[in-house]
C-alpha cells in the first residue's frame, strides 16, 4: 500500500512539471478540439494528433496522446447534450437524457452533471488503475506465448461483442486488420510478404496512414456531400446544478464507476458496454423510471460516470499485458511502439516515470477537463456552428500532413487515400473499422506468439489448452462466441 | 428466393470477403508454407485467407437464411472520387511542387465533393488553409517538408 503512494507520489512528481501540464492541456485541448466535431471520436482524433507527438519524449508524447484521449471522449459527451449528436458510440446513451434536458433548458447543469460525474468517476478509477496494475502485470510476467495467444483471441472475439455489426463480420474485419499487419518483413524468416514487390511496404503499413483512411476518410466522404439542415443549438444559462440534482445524482455517479471501473479492464469490452449497462441499471433502481428518456439527471450522471471510468480502466490491459481493449487503446499502443517502448509488463518497472507518470496526468487531465471545459463549453459549441463545407477540406489535409510526417513519405499519403476508398466501401457494406484496427495490432503479436508456441510445444495444438491461464481465456472467449452466434440465431429480423 | 435477398448488403459482404480469403490463400502459396511445428512465412496469412471465407460464407448464408433485405446505401460516387483525389495528389504533388502548392491543389480538389464549388469561397480557403499549412507545421511544428519545387531551390 506504502508503495502505491510512493509510486503515485512518484507519478504526480513527473506530471506537474511545467512542460508536461503543458502537453497534459494541449492535449485535453486538441481532443475535445477534434471530439466535437461531427462524426469524430476518440479514435480519429488520436490518429489525427498522434503525428504531433512522434517528435517529443516518450513521457510527454503520451501524457499528451492520454489527454488527447479523454478529451475527445468528453467532447462526445458535451455534443450529445448540447445537439443531440453523440461523437462516438458510448455517448449515444448520454443522448437519451441528456438532450431533453438541454431542451427543457438545462443545458448547463447537464452539462456541469456530466462533468462532475466524469471527474468523480476519473478520482476513483486512477486508484483501481493504481491498484491493479501491479498485479496484472505480474500475473503477466507468469504469461508465455500460448497465454498471449489466448488473450489476443479474447480480445478479438470480445470487441465482436461491442459491436453493432455481426458476429462474422467483426470476425472478417480482424482477419482482414490481420492480414494487413503481416504486409512487410516477417520477422522470423526475413522474407517480404504481400509486398507486391513494391519496396516501400518493405517496413509493412504504417498506422497512421491505415487509421487516418478508415476513420477520417471515410467518415468525411459519408458527410461532406450531405445538405446541412440548421442545427438546433441549445442556450447554456446557468452551469450549477440544484442540490436536488445533485442528491439524484451522487448515488449513480459511484455505482456507473463500479461498473465502468470493471467491465474497462476486460479486453473487448470498454466505454460503451459500460455506458449502456449503467443506463439500464439506473433505470431499473429508480422509483420512477417512466422519467428515463425525458431529462433524468441519474440517465446523465450514471452512464458518463460508467463511460469515463471505462475509459480509465481501459489503459490496465494495454500497459500491463500489451493488449490493447478497443481501437483506441491500439493506436495509443502503436504510438508506444513508434516510440521505442515495447508495451507489456516490463513498462512499469522499465519505464515507471512513464506508467506512473501517465496515471497521475490522467487525473489531472480530468481536473483541466472539469475547470477549462465548462467555461469554455460556449466556444465549443459554436465551432459546430461552422459549415461543414469549410471544415471538411482543412480537415483532408491535416490528415495528409500527418500521414506524410510519420515517414516522411509521400507514399503513405497515396496508401491513406486508397485505404479511404477501401474503408467507404466497407462502411457501405456495414463493416466497422474498430475490429480491423484492433486485427492490425493485434496481428503481429499473435503471429509470432502462435509460432513461438508451436515450435516450443512441437507443433501440438493441445499446448492452448494444458496451460491452465490459456485455457480459461479461450474458455471465456468460446462462451463470448457461442453467445453472440446464439443471439444472432434467435434474434429475426421482422419481416416486411 | 426473392432477388432483394439475394442482392443484400450482407450477401455482397460475405462475396468480399470471400474473394479477399480466395486471393489471400493464392497468394500466400508464393511463400514458403511450412508445418505446423516450424511456421513458414505463408502460413500464417493462409490461415488469414482461410477465416475469411469462413466468415464470408457464413455471412452471406447467414443474410439468405434470415431473409435480410437490407439494401446498400447508394455510394456517394463524387465524393469518394474527390476525398481520395485529394489525397492522393497530395501524396502525388508534394515533392514536386512543395507545401503551399500542393495544400492549394488538394483543397480544391477536397472542395469538388460538393456541388458548385468554383466559388470565391472555395479558392479563398484554399488559399488561406495553404498559408496556415506553412505556419503551423514547417515554422511552428519543424516539420521537414519541402516548400518550394526543386527547380525554384535551386536544385
Amino acid at each position: 500500500m506504502s508503495d502505491l503512494f510512493s509510486n503515485l507520489a512518484m507519478g504526480f512528481g513527473v506530471a506537474v512539471s511545467p512542460e508536461n501540464l503543458l502537453y497534459c492541456l494541449l492535449g485535453v485541448l486538441g481532443g475535445t478540439f477534434v471530439g466535437v466535431l461531427p462524426g469524430f471520436g476518440p479514435t480519429t482524433a488520436l490518429a489525427l494528433l498522434l503525428p504531433l507527438t512522434f517528435r517529443m519524449d516518450a513521457v510527454p508524447a503520451f501524457i499528451m496522446l492520454a489527454g488527447i484521449y479523454y478529451g475527445a471522449h468528453h467532447a462526445g459527451s458535451t455534443t450529445a447534450i448540447t445537439l443531440n449528436m453523440p461523437g462516438e458510440p458510448s455517448s449515444i446513451v448520454i443522448c437519451l437524457d441528456g438532450h431533453p434536458m438541454a431542451r427543457q433548458g438545462r443545458a448547463g447543469p447537464a452539462l456541469c452533471t456530466a462533468a462532475i460525474s466524469a471527474f468523480a468517476a476519473g478520482c476513483i478509477s486512477i486508484i483501481v488503475v493504481a491498484l491493479f496494475s501491479p498485479v496484472l502485470a505480474s500475473a503477466a510476467l507468469k504469461m508465455g506465448p500460448p497465454e498471449y495467444c489466448s488473450m489476443v483471441l479474447l480480445a478479438l472475439i470480445g470487441s465482436s461483442a461491442l459491436s453493432h455489426a455481426s458476429f462474422s463480420k467483426t470476425m472478417a474485419m480482424a482477419a482482414l486488420g490481420m492480414l494487413l499487419g503481416v504486409v512487410g518483413t516477417d520477422v522470423i524468416s526475413g522474407e517480404r510478404r504481400f509486398t507486391f514487390g513494391n519496396s516501400n511496404l518493405a517496413d509493412g503499413i504504417d498506422l497512421v496512414p491505415l487509421a487516418v483512411g478508415l476513420f477520417a476518410f471515410s467518415e468525411i466522404v459519408g458527410r461532406a456531400s450531405a445538405t446541412e439542415g440548421p442545427r438546433y443549438v441549445s442556450r447554456i444559462t446557468g452551469l450549477i446544478p440544484t442540490r436536488a440534482d445533485l442528491a439524484a445524482a451522487w448515488k449513480p455517479i459511484l455505482r456507473g464507476t463500479g461498473l465502468g471501473g470493471l467491465l474497462g479492464m476486460l479486453p473487448g469490452t470498454g466505454p460503451m458496454i459500460s455506458a449502456f449497462a449503467s443506463y439500464s441499471l439506473e433505470r431499473r433502481l429508480a422509483r420512477m423510471p417512466e422519467r428515463f428518456g425525458k431529462g433524468a439527471i441519474e440517465g446523465v450522471a450514471g452512464p458518463e460516470a460508467a463511460d469515463n471510468a471505462a475509459a480509465l480502466t481501459h489503459f490496465v490491459p494495454m500497459l500491463t499485458l500489451g493488449i490493447p481493449a478497443g481501437a483506441p487503446m491500439a493506436l495509443m499502443l502503436g504510438a508506444l511502439m513508434i516510440q521505442g517502448i515495447t508495451p507489456g509488463p516490463l513498462v512499469m518497472v522499465q519505464h515507471a516515470d512513464l506508467f506512473w507518470g501517465s496515471i497521475a496526468s490522467m487525473w489531472l487531465g480530468n481536473a483541466m477537463l472539469l475547470i477549462l471545459n465548462l467555461p469554455l463549453v460556449g466556444i465549443w459549441v459554436r465551432l459546430l456552428t461552422i459549415p461543414y463545407r469549410f471544415l471538411y477540406p482543412c480537415i483532408v489535409i491535416f490528415c495528409c500532413i500527418g500521414a506524410y510526417s510519420v515517414r516522411n513519405s509521400t507514399f503513405d499519403v497515396e496508401i491513406a487515400a486508397l485505404i479511404g476508398a477501401v474503408g467507404y466501401l466497407l462502411h457501405l457494406l456495414d463493416c466497422h473499422p474498430a475490429s480491423l484496427i484492433l486485427g492490425f495490432i493485434l496481428g503481429p503479436i499473435f503471429e509470432q506468439n502462435l509460432r513461438r508456441a508451436l515450435l516450443i510445444s512441437q507443433g501440438n495444438l493441445s499446448t492452448f489448452v494444458v496451460h491452465p491461464i490459456s485455457a480459461a481465456l479461450l474458455a471465456v472467449a468460446a462462451a463470448i462466441a457461442f453467445l453472440q452466434i446464439w443471439a444472432a440465431f434467435r434474434i429475426r429480423p421482422v419481416s416486411v | 428466393m426473392n432477388r432483394d435477398v439475394l442482392l443484400g448488403r450482407d450477401v455482397w459482404a460475405g462475396l468480399l470477403f470471400i474473394a479477399l480469403g480466395s486471393f489471400t490463400i493464392a497468394h500466400s502459396r508464393d511463400y514458403a508454407m511450412g508445418t505446423l511445428t516450424a511456421m513458414g512465412p505463408g502460413y500464417f496469412p493462409a490461415i488469414l485467407g482461410g477465416m475469411m471465407i469462413l466468415f464470408g460464407v457464413t455471412m452471406s448464408l447467414g443474410a439468405i437464411v434470415r431473409r435480410a433485405e437490407v439494401r446498400i446505401h447508394p455510394p456517394q460516387v463524387r465524393s469518394v472520387i474527390a476525398i481520395c483525389a485529394s489525397a492522393l495528389c497530395f501524396g502525388l504533388l508534394l515533392d514536386h511542387i512543395g507545401l503551399p502548392a500542393t495544400v492549394f491543389c488538394a483543397s480544391m480538389i477536397a472542395c469538388a465533393a460538393r456541388p458548385g464549388f468554383l466559388r470565391v469561397s472555395s479558392f479563398v480557403l484554399s488559399v488561406a488553409l495553404a498559408g496556415l499549412c506553412v505556419l503551423v507545421f514547417v515554422q511552428v511544428l519543424n516539420i521537414p517538408i519541402r516548400l518550394l519545387p526543386p527547380v525554384l531551390q535551386g536544385y
